[in-house]
C-alpha cells in the first residue's frame, strides 16, 4: 500500500520542528526553517495570512518531473516517494519548467550541480520507519500513513467541523493527486501557493503528443514517399509524350 | 583589372568584420571559461523560477530558424521543382551549422555536460525532451550525409559525392519526416507548463504552432540569408526564385496565422488579451510586426514581386519568430510567477560567441566549397 503524508494546517503551530528535523536526517547544513526552499532546504513552514503551511515536495502520483525527464533522472516508488538519481541526470532543469508546484531547487552555486528536493525519506520508508518529519512534529499537523487511511481522517475533519475548514483535500485530485495531503482553513490555491491548473494527471498533458509521434512519422514520410513517386511518374510520362511527339513528324 | 579596385573597400570591410567576430569569440571563450569554472549560479541570471534562459531561447528559436534545410530539400528532391537546386545547398549548410550551434550552446546550459551523452542510454519516452533530443540527433547526421556532398566535390572526391547523390531523395524525406516530429514536439516540451505558462500561449495545439512557425520562420531566415549572400558572396540570387520565395513565405505566415486564430477562438482566449495587458502587449509585438504586417506586404503583388519587399518580410518573420520563442520559453512563464531575469555579460557574450563561430563557418564553408550553385 501506498504511503502518504497528511498536513492539517489547523494543527501546526509553525515551530519548525519538521525543518530542523529533515536536516538532521539528510545532513544538511544552514538554520532550520529558512525564508525558502533551497538546495539544502527541502521543507519549511510558510506562515501565509495568519496560518501556518507546510512548503515541500508533494510526491504526486503521476509525477510531471519524472515524466518530463529525458534520462529517467526521477522516478516514483513504489510506496510513494519520487526519488531522484544524480548518476543520470545531464542538467536540462526540465523537471523545473514542469513541476506545477515548482518545488525543485538546483545548487546553482557548483559547477556540478545537482537537483534537490525532498525525497519522502526514502531510506526511512524501506525500512518500514515514517518520515523524519511527520515523527518529530509536536502537535501531529504533519500525520504519516496510509494514503487510503489519511483520505477518510481528512474528510472526517472536515465534515465534523465543516466550520474549521475548506471543504477541499489538498493533492487528493489535484493534478492527478499526490501523496502529500493538506487541508487547511482557507483555499491555499489563493494564498499564493502554486496548485496544478488541472485534476487530469500532468503527463496526461504531453502524452497525446508522444504517443503520436511514431504514426505522425509513418505518415509524413509514407505521403512524401508517395508524392515523390508521383511527380517522378508524371515526368517520366511528360518525356515519353514528348519523345512520341517528336518522333512522329520526323 | 576594374574588379581589383571595386573589391579594396569590400575587403577592408571584409576585414573589420572578422576582426569583430574574432574579438566575440575572445570574449566569449573567457565567458566560457569563467561558466565552465564557476558555475551556472555565478555566471548566469538563471534561477530556480526562471530555469531557462537567454540559451534555451536561441537554441529554440535556432532549431526553428534551420527548419529552411528540409524545406528546400523537400521541395527540389521531392516535388521536384528545378528552380530551387540553385539554394538546396545553402539551406542545408544553414541548418547543418545551425543544428551544430544547437548543440554547442545547449553544452553551456547543461547543469552536468559531461553527461550530455545520457540521452543515448537513459530512455525516457514520456518526455518530448528525450524525442526531440533523438531526432535532432538524427537528423544532425543526416544534414551530415546532405553536406559530405558538397564537401567531397569540393576536395575532388569525386566518387563519393557521385555515390551520396543517389540517396538525396532518401535524405530529404528521412529529414522532412524528422523535422516534422522534432519542430512540432518542441511545442509539446512545453504541453507540461499547464498553469505555469500564460494561458495567452499555452494550447493543446503548440506542437503544431510550432511547426507551422518554424516553416515560415525558417524560410523567413534562408531567404535573409540568400540576400545577404548576393551582397557579400559574389552570388546572384535569381529574380524568379525571390519570386517564388515571396509566395513561399505569403503561403507559410498564411497557414500559421490561420492555424493561431483558430487556436485563439476555439479557446475563446479573446477575454484574457483584457486581463494581463502585460501579457497581451508581448503577444500584440509578437503577432502584429513578426506575422501580420509581413503578410500584408506580402499580400501586394508589387511587393511580394520585387526584392525589398520579400527581403523586408523575410526580416519581420524572423524576428516574429525570435518574439514568439522568447514568448513561450520565458516571457510566458515571468509574468505567471513574477520573477525576475535578464542574463548576464556571460549569457549575452556566449551567445554571441555561438554566432560568430556559426557565422565564420557559414563564409568559410561558402567560399571554400561549392555552395552557392549558379542557377
Amino acid at each position: 500500500m501506498a504511503k502518504a503524508i497528511l498536513f492539517d494546517s489547523r494543527k501546526c503551530i509553525g515551530c519548525g520542528a519538521c525543518s530542523e528535523a529533515c536536516k538532521i536526517e539528510h545532513n544538511l547544513s544552514g538554520e532550520p526553517n529558512p525564508d525558502d526552499l533551497g538546495p539544502d532546504t527541502f521543507t519549511v513552514v510558510h506562515e501565509l495570512q495568519g496560518i501556518f503551511v507546510r512548503k515541500f515536495c508533494r510526491h504526486c502520483l503521476s509525477p510531471a518531473c519524472a515524466s518530463s525527464c529525458p534520462v529517467g533522472a526521477l522516478h516514483k516508488l513504489p510506496d510513494g516517494p519520487v526519488v531522484y538519481d544524480k548518476k543520470r541526470c545531464i542538467g536540462c532543469r526540465y523537471c523545473f519548467v514542469a513541476c506545477p508546484y515548482s518545488i525543485p531547487r538546483y545548487q546553482w552555486s557548483s559547477n556540478q550541480p545537482l537537483v534537490r528536493k525532498c525525497d519522502f525519506c526514502a531510506e526511512r520508508l524501506s525500512r518500514g520507519e515514517p518520515t523524519a518529519c511527520a515523527e518529530v512534529c509536536p502537535t501531529g499537523a504533519t500525520l504519516f500513513g496510509e494514503r487510503e487511511e489519511l483520505l477518510i481522517e481528512a474528510r472526517r475533519r472536515i465534515s465534523s467541523r465543516p466550520e474549521h475548514y475548506f471543504p477541499h483535500i489538498f493533492g487528493e485530485k489535484d493534478g492527478g493527486g499526490s501523496s502529500v495531503l493538506m487541508i487547511a482553513a482557507q483555499d491555499l490555491s489563493r494564498m499564493g501557493i502554486r496548485m496544478p491548473a488541472t485534476v487530469r494527471p500532468l503527463p496526461a498533458l504531453t502524452a497525446p503528443g508522444m504517443v503520436s509521434v511514431a504514426p505522425v512519422g509513418f505518415l509524413t514520410a509514407g505521403i512524401l514517399t508517395g508524392l515523390w513517386w508521383s511527380f517522378k511518374r508524371r515526368e517520366k510520362v511528360a518525356a515519353e509524350e514528348q519523345e512520341r511527339k517528336n518522333r512522329r513528324p520526323g | 583589372m576594374t574588379s581589383a579596385s571595386t573589391k579594396s573597400p569590400a575587403r577592408s570591410g571584409g576585414k573589420i568584420f572578422f576582426a569583430l567576430l574574432s574579438l566575440l569569440v575572445a570574449v566569449g571563450i573567457y565567458a566560457s571559461f569563467l561558466r565552465f569554472e564557476k558555475g551556472l549560479g555565478a555566471t548566469t541570471a538563471l534561477s530556480d523560477a526562471v530555469p531557462w534562459g537567454l540559451w534555451i531561447w536561441f537554441t529554440l528559436t535556432r532549431v526553428a530558424l534551420s527548419s529552411g534545410g528540409f524545406i528546400v530539400c523537400a521541395i527540389f528532391y521531392v516535388f521536384r521543382i528545378e528552380k530551387f537546386h540553385s539554394v538546396t545547398r545553402a539551406a542545408v549548410l544553414t541548418a547543418f551549422i545551425g543544428y551544430a550551434l544547437v548543440g554547442l550552446e545547449l553544452i553551456y546550459d547543461l547543469g552536468l555536460p559531461l553527461h550530455f551523452w545520457h540521452p543515448l542510454i537513459y530512455w525516457n519516452w514520456h518526455s518530448p525532451m528525450l524525442e526531440t533530443s533523438w531526432c535532432i540527433g538524427l537528423y544532425f547526421g543526416v544534414l551530415g550525409m546532405e553536406m559530405s556532398i558538397p564537401f567531397t566535390e569540393g576536395l575532388g572526391w569525386k566518387a563519393f559525392s557521385v555515390l551520396l547523390k543517389n540517396f538525396c531523395v532518401f535524405f530529404a524525406i528521412a529529414g522532412a519526416t524528422l523535422s516534422a516530429l522534432h519542430q512540432s514536439s518542441i511545442g509539446t516540451i512545453f504541453l507540461i507548463s499547464d498553469g505555469k505558462l500564460s494561458p495567452l500561449w499555452y494550447s493543446s495545439w503548440l506542437p503544431i504552432l510550432f511547426f507551422a512557425s518554424a516553416l515560415a520562420g525558417g524560410t523567413g531566415f534562408l531567404v535573409l540569408e540568400l540576400f545577404l549572400a548576393q551582397k557579400f558572396l559574389d552570388w546572384q540570387f535569381p529574380e524568379n526564385l525571390v519570386q517564388t520565395f515571396g509566395k513561399l513565405l505569403l503561403g507559410l505566415l498564411g497557414f500559421y496565422l490561420v492555424l493561431w486564430l483558430l487556436d485563439f477562438i476555439r479557446a475563446g482566449k479573446w477575454g484574457l488579451l483584457a486581463d494581463d495587458w502585460q501579457a497581451s502587449a508581448w503577444l500584440a509585438l509578437e503577432m502584429l510586426p513578426g506575422v501580420v504586417l509581413p503578410l500584408i506586404l506580402l499580400c501586394f503583388r508589387r511587393l511580394r514581386e520585387s526584392a525589398a519587399g520579400v527581403r523586408a518580410s523575410a526580416v519581420l518573420a524572423v524576428l516574429g519568430l525570435f518574439l514568439n520563442r522568447l514568448n513561450v520559453t520565458m516571457v510566458g512563464f515571468i509574468l505567471q510567477s513574477h520573477a525576475r531575469y535578464f542574463p548576464t555579460w556571460q549569457e549575452i557574450s556566449i551567445t554571441l560567441m555561438v554566432l560568430a563561430i556559426g557565422l565564420i563557418f557559414f563564409i568559410a564553408a561558402a567560399r571554400r566549397f561549392p555552395i552557392f550553385l549558379k542557377p
